[in-house]
């Protein structure tokens, strides 16, 4: 990027700039002629003679004169605000389209940084950089030859009639424009620098932020929160301390400004009415010159404020281009892996920790063991085999050229991207886009990134080439990804993620319909059905269902939302009218209230600060007094006189009460269960046609209820959730024997994990990890942490792994010799970081006979 | 009164003898019900559980195996609680209880007993003297076993 914003702008945007300028230049004369036509309207249409006039060859009276001139005014007015309406408009496009660039460039030189440099980069900087420092420069270089031309030719029009007026208060009115020239820049000079430091500073406390969260556990368990906030807190203030400097030097500048401009018509009238009374310049004219001298504050005013801009905007410009200054033009994307005679290869290749470069080799085909003690080492060296190097077309080769399926390098604890399991395990098969989408939309983004100097590359075109990755087509794909979760050992924690999750009906009505038949099978078969009744409180629409909330049973289905829980409709004026129609609002009120007194009452003595009742409770803690409040309330002057929000309140806790697991006995026995039952057809009547709310019907798929719930048609029974296992075993049987459970897998690959995959434990995420890269067929594997000893689980996943590599090669890092046991070929490290190898573990720690390439490399 | 039964099923184990009543309602609302019947298992020795379950009605064997035999070392009872020792220390279960005949029990997770714990210590402490009595107990048991099986073997000799 060039070292000056002015350089760049024109590089990027010269002809749009010069567009800019042309329509800048447009409407000078169309401003004239807007000045000059009301001149004209007064002087010829309204007070002239001479009529009829000759306009064009048309004869015009006076009256069609002066209708001719105003709609001439009307289109010059009309034809200027279009033209600034055209302007203003490319001006924001240009600016948008230049921050993208910027932003685009910065990441682009960010993303090809040498890992070991990316290391060290802070995301919370960058971020402050990328998003907040550079959004006003977007916006100011959109005009950032416009506004000079158009404020500064405005001035010299103006400065130019004053001066031929009279020449003496002309230069009068120009006196002190000289100081303002010379003081200002001055003044400017300082807040530049301020901003630089203000800038500075931001990104300090961007960075101590970032790293407080990173380094959560630590800090706490350091117990060293106080210094950090204190810390931010001394950020903040030194923010405050430079930020009111620049106040008080901005506003110095305004106060000399407009000083200046003040004391201007003072020295005006003083020369001007000198030389009226000596009669060398007319009243008029001096009147002329005080009214075009008002005329000039506006575009210097203007001028004034572009300077201060673009002081700012190129100070800002610079203090961010000079963090990306060592970055220079990243190296270009590898296309094809350097093809060697063995499965990887490093040649002489610079690996960090180790005191020289190292060489060494895992055969085709082979297992291999990397035996270094020092874990650091040991990950550094089999990041630098699988490719991850400096200079790697020259120091790495493998034994396929196509690149993402060379070597794999798989970490114990791999990062679990946003997104589905799915999306998780295909990332390693998105190398390029293979087939672009045809649509308007698409051609609109690549244009747009033509136009912004960014890569057509986009998210919606088909990024799997199923052929180069060793598979049929995208279905064998689809096909090895669930093979390979059941192989992992995944497929059960995948089973339970599936059936948990909603189905979109729009895309998955077929298996919703599977799976209704499915409902319908278990009810019909006597001894499911029977394990049903014993285990599930099934849904029906003459009973009430304990084991599901109170609205649950009251409005006999689900919110569509499923952010929405029936809580949330407590206050909606539907759902109020529809319940008070039905005649239990007060009830609710009532059961409501009861619920709370009960709840305070038993959780009398826990303290405020307690997570019991987080755990246990049915309203937050922090709304104790509140409800208190309420209570007090309606006991003085009963539940009827609590105001609607109040109301509210209480039935939205109502609401989630499910009477099995909390057991309060608010349902008085079956009265109030009765009431709520008998007002149910109402209730559900009144709802009908509501597009928020989808009702249960045992003939029917919930499109907000879970696969599960689907099936099972009810919640299971809180007392006897230990023992319904026998059942859920004969429902997955049945689930399985129809051909559903992989479907169930596919609706669970789908389902997205939470952020970084905070759902998965260590365990899933490893599994994970290494289907993302069995997936890809890699010609070699590199189990870094992984697999690493010769224990039995550790062997056998060795041999999992290697048999799923169909003949590619294995290669693992290992702490000791024992660990190599099982190896092929043997890579060792020593103490000091010398690097031998031999064959087989037997061969002993000497590079020794056979498969040794290059021989020992001491460093 | 809420909770009635349960809390005086709580009072009559040792383990919650001497703890407030109002402790013990919260901790009965803290509880989940659970049902089994005839035959199905509770707990299963070797497992990992952390959950603890107290009897309100019905009768449940205490099954042990040992060397690929199994046999019932004890029947439980109302008011008796049993899994205790998995909920406090984490330890595998070591025995499997079994209903016989309808059983009713109250479940207590682990979490949720560790947090009341957190917040009444009192309870706790009626907890630990109930425990070092019963562990007391365990002692002189065993030093009676290993006194008259030393007792044996001398006579034997």
């Amino acid at each position: 990027m060039a070292e000056k914003m002015t350089t760049f702008v024109w590089r990027h945007s010269a002809r749009d700039q010069m567009l800019m300028l042309v329509l800048t230049l447009c409407s000078f004369p169309i401003i004239w002629i807007s000045l000059e036509l009301p001149k004209r309207i007064i002087n010829d249409a309204i007070d002239g003679q001479d009529f009829p006039r000759e306009l064009w060859s048309f004869s015009l009276g006076q009256t069609d004169y002066l209708i001719a001139l105003c709609a001439a005014y009307l289109a010059a007015i009309t034809a200027n605000n279009a033209i600034k309406y055209v302007q203003n408009m490319h001006r924001g496009i240009l600016g948008e389209r230049m921050l993208r660039r910027m932003r685009f460039d910065l990441f682009r030189r960010v993303m090809g940084r040498p890992l070991s440099r990316l290391r060290s980069t802070s995301p919370g900087e960058l971020v402050q950089m990328i998003s907040a420092e550079l959004a006003p420069i977007g916006d100011f270089i959109g005009a950032i030859i416009a506004t000079p031309i158009s404020q500064g030719g405005s001035f010299l029009v103006y400065l130019a009639f004053i001066l031929a007026q009279n020449t003496y208060i002309g230069l009068a009115a120009l006196a002190l424009y000289p100081v303002q020239a010379w003081l200002i820049p001055k003044l400017q000079a300082k807040v530049v620098a301020m901003i630089r430091d203000r800038l500075a500073n931001i990104r300090a406390m961007a960075r101590e932020i970032d790293e407080s969260i990173d380094a959560a556990t630590e800090l706490r368990g350091l117990r060293a929160r106080r210094w950090h906030m204190a810390i931010v807190s001394r950020q903040l203030y030194d923010n405050y301390q430079i930020r009111r400097r620049i106040f008080i030097l901005k506003f110095l500048i305004k106060f000399v400004n407009n000083v200046a401009n003040h004391l201007t018509p003072f020295f005006i009238f003083l020369i001007g009415g000198y030389f009226v009374i000596q009669g060398k310049l007319n009243i008029g004219a001096l009147t002329a010159v005080l009214i075009a001298y008002k005329d000039l504050a506006a575009p210097w005013k203007e001028l004034l404020r572009f300077y201060q801009d673009y002081s700012d905007m190129s100070a800002r410009y610079t203090s961010i281009m000079e963090n990306f200054d060592e970055d220079g033009e990243p190296e270009s994307l590898l296309d094809r892996a350097p093809v060697g005679d063995h499965a990887l290869e490093l040649k002489e290749a610079p690996v960090d920790g180790f005191p020289a470069p190292v060489s060494c080799h895992a055969p085709k085909g082979a297992m291999t063991a990397v035996v270094c003690e020092d874990a650091n080492s040991r990950s550094a060296l089999l990041q630098a085999m699988s490719g991850l190097v400096d200079d790697a077309p020259r120091r790495w080769s493998a034994a396929t050229p196509v690149l993402y399926r060379a070597a794999v390098y798989v970490p114990a604890d791999p990062r679990v991207f946003t997104g589905s399991i799915r999306s998780n395990l295909l990332h390693g098969l998105m190398f390029q886009p293979v087939e672009r989408v045809d649509n308007p939309e698409r051609v609109l983004r690549g244009r747009e990134a033509q136009l912004t100097g960014a890569p057509e590359d986009d998210t919606e075109d088909n990024w799997i080439d199923a052929q180069e990755a060793g598979y049929d087509d995208l279905d064998a794909v689809e096909t090895r990804m669930l093979d390979l979760v059941r192989r992992l050992g995944m497929e059960d924690d995948l089973y339970m993620v599936g059936l948990g999750c909603r189905l979109d009906m729009t895309r998955q009505a077929p298996l919703a319909d599977k799976l209704l038949e499915l409902r319908g099978s278990i009810a019909a078969d006597p001894d499911l059905a029977e394990m049903r009744r014993d285990f599930i409180d099934v849904f029906d629409a003459d009973s009430y269902a304990p084991n599901a909330s109170l609205a649950d049973n009251l409005f006999f289905g689900l919110p569509r939302d499923p952010q929405l829980r029936w809580a949330d409709f407590a206050d909606d004026r539907a759902v109020q009218r529809a319940l008070d129609e039905a005649g239990v609002k007060v009830m609710l009120v009532e059961v409501g209230l009861d619920l709370c007194d009960t709840l305070i009452s038993l959780f009398e003595g826990v303290a405020a600060d307690s997570d019991l009742f987080k755990r246990y409770g049915l309203f937050p803690r922090a709304e104790t007094p509140a409800v208190e409040a309420i209570l007090r309330k309606s006991k003085q002057r009963g539940p009827a006189r609590l105001n609607r929000s109040e109301q509210a309140r209480m039935m939205g806790i109502a609401f989630s009460y499910c009477s099995a697991r909390y057991r309060l006995g608010v349902m008085r026995e079956s009265e109030r269960v009765e009431a709520l039952l008998a007002a149910r057809p109402a209730v559900r009547a009144a709802l009908k046609d509501d597009p928020r709310f989808a009702p249960f019907d045992a003939d029917a798929y919930h499109p907000a209820m879970s696969i599960a719930d689907n099936i099972f048609f009810g919640p299971t029974r809180v007392e006897r959730r230990d023992s319904w296992q026998p059942f859920k075993e004969k429902v997955d049987a049945l689930v399985e024997e129809r051909g559903l459970r992989g479907l169930i897998l596919r609706a669970g690959v789908d389902q997205r994990l939470g952020e970084n995959g905070i759902a998965l434990n260590a365990l899933q995420r490893r599994k994970l990890g290494l289907a993302r890269a069995l997936i890809k067929h890699p010609s070699a594997i590199v189990l870094d942490g992984l697999a690493m000893s010769d224990s039995g689980p550790d062997q056998a996943l060795r041999a999992l792994i290697r048999d799923e590599m169909d003949g590619g090669a294995v290669i693992w890092g290992a702490a000791s010799e024992q660990g190599a046991a099982q190896a092929d070929h043997v890579i060792r490290v020593d103490a000091n970081g010398h690097v031998s190898q031999g064959c087989g573990p037997a061969s002993g720690s000497d590079a020794g006979s056979g498969g040794v390439d290059g021989g020992s490399d001491a460093g | 009164m809420k909770f009635e039964a349960e809390v005086n099923a709580l009072q009559r184990t040792p383990m919650f003898q001497g703890v407030d009543p109002s402790r013990l309602r919260l901790l009965a609302f803290m509880g989940e019900d659970r049902t089994f019947r005839d035959g199905e298992l509770i707990v299963r020795q070797g497992e990992t559980s952390d959950s603890a379950y107290l009897i309100l009605s019905g009768k449940a064997d205490v099954i042990v195996e040992f060397g690929g035999s199994s046999s019932v070392v004890a029947q439980l009872g109302q008011s008796e609680v049993f899994g205790e020792m998995a909920m406090l220390c984490e330890t595998p279960r070591t025995a499997t209880v079994r209903a016989t005949g309808e059983l009713r029990t109250l479940l207590f997770e682990r979490e949720g007993m560790l947090r009341l714990l957190r917040e009444f210590p009192e309870m706790a402490i009626e907890m630990s003297r109930s425990l070092a009595q019963r562990l007391e107990r365990t002692t002189m048991e065993l030093a009676r076993m290993r006194a008259g099986s030393s007792a044996d073997a001398s006579s034997g000799a």
